[in-house]
């Protein structure tokens, strides 16, 4: 497939991704949902409203002068925000409006073969956290083909310049095959991208956690080589 | 409160953070323009609804809030007076918009998407819109589909080049 054509597909996503609606075009619907508005209400012509904001202010700055007073002897309660977790936690919804449950996919491209079944491969994807942290079950030379599919991909994509796909590959491969037998080849892919984006820094940081994290690697000489040749490059 | 979860949002600041991505995400899943904005009011409407039994440590917000998309978008193209119509002729004019050169490259980006989105089929289309639009991990957009993560990538993929022939196609 032409990367032509790959690279303008991501230059159209990004173009839709800005394509979010104005606060004012969802106006109506807040109305409808009966939810007040966020932003201070402006252009109010009444007087009276007027009046009652300006009591309001005055009334607030007292209120303040007195907690910051208070708040000299003794220290303020923290107040805690929490982030939205973005943290995935794959288990399916339950609810009126959940998704129908899908059939089992008849895929128009051949996947490669999963090196589980697909049923143990889902519930281990369901339960992330059950996942052992250390490899001990025995693999065979079958687990290595969708694992090699991978990485070959994201090598091509680097090869011909395309890092959109590279990273793409290296993203999939990192989410199904979190301690795939190739965990290694995928982090020198990681940081050759990297130092392909020019993102020195951040190449230069991933290769030291190489270094340290797998000594005796032998992609060390040649990320090595790759990131000085860019320094090199890059400060002349 | 209820005993699940953590962190309830209030319903402005729900509404505040997800409803843009809503109304995008119904637009890309094939809602008819001129429902987009109806289709989006339902579905907060049902996800404001059920807020208090939304269980945090089950998922996140968002996620839980795309499934109500999926399936509001998938009753709405189930309807037959829905399909076959031509999406990219009823897009609303984007005449305020401060950047106007902007506004009518992200129209054109609009309506090349969803001219192409519609040559796929809604398994496709589900998954690249939610993993390719929306920026979903995948984790989430097949724990929100109920397959296999390898199934989401499969798909996806698959969409990628039905789309880029589209594209291409399109461009000719």
């Amino acid at each position: 497939m032409n990367d032509d054509d790959d690279r303008a597909l991501d230059a159209l996503l990004e173009r839709v991704r800005e394509d979010l609606p104005e606060p004012a075009a969802l106006a109506p619907m807040r109305r409808a949902l009966g939810i007040g508005e966020s932003a201070p209400v402006r252009g109010t012509g009444s007087t009276v409203v007027k009046v009652a904001l300006v009591v309001g202010a005055v009334v607030l700055l007292g209120g303040l002068v007195f907690v910051l007073e208070s708040s000299v002897s003794r220290p303020a309660p923290s107040i805690v925000i929490s982030p939205r977790s973005t943290e995935t936690k794959p288990t399916p919804m339950r609810g009126a409006w959940e998704p129908e449950p899908s059939e089992v996919p008849t895929e128009v491209e051949t996947p490669p073969e999963p090196p589980r079944p697909v049923a143990e491969e889902s519930a281990r994807d369901r339960h992330p956290a059950a996942r052992p942290r250390e490899v001990t079950q025995r693999r065979d030379t079958n687990e290595l083909e969708p694992e090699a599919a991978i990485l070959l991909r994201a090598q091509r994509a680097l090869a011909s310049g395309d890092l959109a796909s590279a990273e793409r590959a290296l993203t999939q491969h990192r989410e199904i095959h979190p301690d795939g037998l190739l965990v290694e080849e995928r982090e020198s892919l990681s940081i050759q991208a990297a130092i392909r984006r020019g993102d020195r820094d951040r190449a230069r940081e991933m290769l030291d956690r190489f270094e340290r994290e797998r000594p005796r690697s032998v992609h060390h000489e040649r990320l090595e080589r790759l990131l000085s040749a860019r320094e090199i490059s890059t400060h002349e | 409160m209820s005993s699940k979860g953590v962190d309830r949002p209030d319903p402005r600041a729900l509404f505040d953070a997800h409803a843009p991505f809503v109304v995008r995400a119904l637009r890309y899943l094939g809602v008819a323009e001129r429902d987009v904005h109806d289709v989006a009011q339902e579905v907060l409407a049902h996800v404001l609804q059920d807020l208090p039994g939304w269980d945090s440590t089950r998922g996140a917000l968002r996620t839980w809030i795309y499934g109500y998309c999926l399936r509001a978008a998938a009753n709405h193209r189930r309807l037959a007076r829905h399909r076959r119509e031509a999406l990219h002729a009823e897009l609303p004019e984007l005449a305020h918009a401060a950047d106007q050169e902007r506004a009518i490259e992200r129209r054109q980006a609009r309506e090349a998407l969803l001219e192409a989105l519609s040559t796929l089929s809604d398994e496709l289309r589900e998954v690249f819109v939610l993993h390719g639009v929306e920026e979903l991990a995948m984790r989430e957009v097949t724990a929100i589909l109920g397959i296999p993560l390898q199934t989401g990538y499969s798909r996806y993929e698959a969409a990628r080049r039905d789309l880029r022939i589209a594209l291409s196609r399109r461009a000719r």
